[in-house]
């Protein structure tokens, strides 16, 4: 055949796909089978496909995994305490709702208010009270930080078995922790609200501490004790960069941390953040975005 | 520790979720992780962008799973507000968003901005394209594929319409019936956006008929480098 017509590769790729009808079907097939430089598109359009579809499917990288699971953690616990001012109260939830909106409207469900929230929550307070917040965030950050705790620190255990067993060790730990946030006001671990000024009402200590996968609990408790009896004179102690301050409060849910401690996780620099019964341990490019969560447990 | 008990349906997990199960969603993430980042990386060609919409996905898909109607599989509707997201991402930010026009130079301005953890980049001859010119018969594969790009430099390449369909029928593999309800477009649609994808990438693309060819992707895919 000499025909001085060739379909164009997106023709071919149409009949390909089943597009093409008729009259217009038949003299592409006729063309193709008589036409070895338009058989040979035809092949590399087949290739085009096998080539998308055997290029290597990428893993979530743990980091990104760590920051959707405290993003999660986050909204669970404001969803469970805070039906109305939650954004008032929490920043970076806000500008997420608004930066949702046009996203959500056509997400498979009914476009939904501004705002519009779950009304499962029960009545509303209108005041965030810190130490319930506090320990429904514990709550939440056990549930949560449970499966990718577990899952990470206890690498050698097998993926699935440690999934299965972290629900257990969750359900375990929501009936425990709420009591250990609850027992908080009194000590000078006391949970207080970071609104308007008091937001980076905390301080920074670098106590040198080399903390490890297998004692991280033990080694914070350890270091809250101690920080508490040295109160008055830390010597070792400086303000929290903004960035530094937005991270921790957004871990903690906008509480005052018990404790910051820059250290070394493993041997490599970290940030230790607790509260009464929970402890984070983060990068030190942590930001409220990005916490670059690198390990969590409860206390 | 307790008895072996049957994996909870994503579509359990999300009742538990709406009635108060606070560690449902989280479950649902984990269950599913790996293919929403895969359908959020190669959607916005990002891993910084892809991280930010993939958290948004999430938070949008758990403050409104209550919407949630049963219609379509909970992994169809979670696809859904991943790509959704993943558009929304690239709209907002059009400097990174790059769709190809056609014109070569403006390919190679393109690939040159593309330095971040990538293998170096061919850039094409006007001549590959050439071949593709309606009328003009197909030169001899050997002389007119003379770019090579890997995958994921040649997804940039297309609209982020026909990138989306292709992503989710060529890539991921699900039918086209299932990514016509992700997209919310006709399946002659993602039909249609697919086959001029395909056609738009015939130039970068064939040399590799998979395999071991390539190889490059993963590593330009890697979000090593994407510390913010």
């Amino acid at each position: 055949m000499t025909s001085q017509w060739h379909p164009d590769a997106t023709a071919l790729a149409e009949y390909r796909a089943g597009l093409t009808g008729g009259r217009r079907a038949r003299r592409l097939a006729a063309h193709v089978a008589s036409c070895a430089d338009c058989a040979s598109v035809n092949d590399q359009l087949a290739a085009v496909t096998t080539a998308l579809a055997s290029a290597p499917e990428p893993a979530m990288p743990d980091a990104v995994e760590s920051r959707i699971m405290a993003a999660l953690a986050t909204e669970a616990a404001l969803v469970t305490e805070t039906p109305h001012d939650t954004e008032a109260a929490h920043g970076t939830a806000a500008k997420r709702d608004t930066a949702l909106r046009p996203v959500g409207g056509d997400g498979g469900g009914s476009r939904r208010r501004p705002g519009g929230r779950s009304g499962r929550s029960g009545p509303g307070n209108r005041w965030l009270r810190p130490a319930v917040l506090a320990s429904a965030a514990a709550a939440c950050l056990v549930l949560f930080g449970g499966v990718y705790g577990i899952t990470h620190l206890s690498s050698g255990s097998s993926s699935s078995s440690a999934a299965s067993s972290a629900a257990g060790t969750a359900a375990a730990g929501s009936e425990s922790s709420p009591l250990a946030g609850a027992q908080a006001p009194g000590t000078h671990t006391r949970l207080e609200p970071a609104d308007s000024g008091q937001a980076a009402a905390f301080t920074v200590t670098a106590s040198g501490t080399n903390y490890q996968s297998a004692t991280l609990a033990q080694q914070v408790r350890g270091q809250l004790a101690r920080s508490a009896k040295t109160a008055v004179s830390r010597a070792a102690e400086a303000a929290p960069s903004a960035q530094l301050s937005a991270c921790v409060l957004h871990l903690t849910g906008q509480m005052r941390p018990s404790l910051v401690d820059r250290a070394t996780y493993q041997g490599k620099p970290a940030y230790v953040i607790a509260v009464t019964n929970w402890a984070w341990v983060v990068g030190t490019g942590c930001t409220a975005t990005n916490p670059e969560l690198i390990a969590s447990v409860g206390l | 520790m307790g008895p072996e008990v049957p994996e909870p349906s994503d579509a359990e997990l999300l009742r538990r979720h709406v009635t108060g199960d606070t560690a449902a969603f989280g479950l649902l993430f984990q269950r599913h992780k790996d293919r929403l980042w895969a359908v959020a990386l190669r959607t916005t060609c990002d891993p910084d962008d892809a991280a930010d919409a993939l958290q948004e996905a999430m938070i949008s898909a758990f403050r409104r799973a209550k919407d949630f109607r049963g219609d379509s599989a909970v992994t169809t509707w979670l696809h859904r507000i991943v790509v959704n997201a993943s558009l929304d991402r690239l709209r907002r930010r059009p400097a990174r968003s790059i769709s190809w026009s056609g014109d070569p130079a403006a390919l190679e301005s393109m690939l040159a901005q593309d330095t971040r953890g990538g293998p170096s980049l061919a850039v094409p001859s006007p001549r590959a394209g050439a071949g593709l010119l309606p009328g003009a018969p197909p030169a001899d594969p050997a002389d007119s594929v003379e770019t090579r790009l890997d995958v994921a430099a040649a997804l940039r390449l297309l609209p982020e319409q026909q990138r989306a369909a292709l992503v989710l029928v060529d890539m991921l593999g699900y039918p086209v019936a299932e990514v016509a309800v992700i997209l919310a477009v006709s399946e002659g649609t993602v039909k249609s956006r697919c086959a001029r994808g395909r056609a738009r990438l015939l130039p970068f693309l064939a040399h590799l008929r998979g395999g071991s060819g390539n190889q490059a992707a993963a590593d330009t895919v890697s979000p090593e480098g994407g510390g913010g």
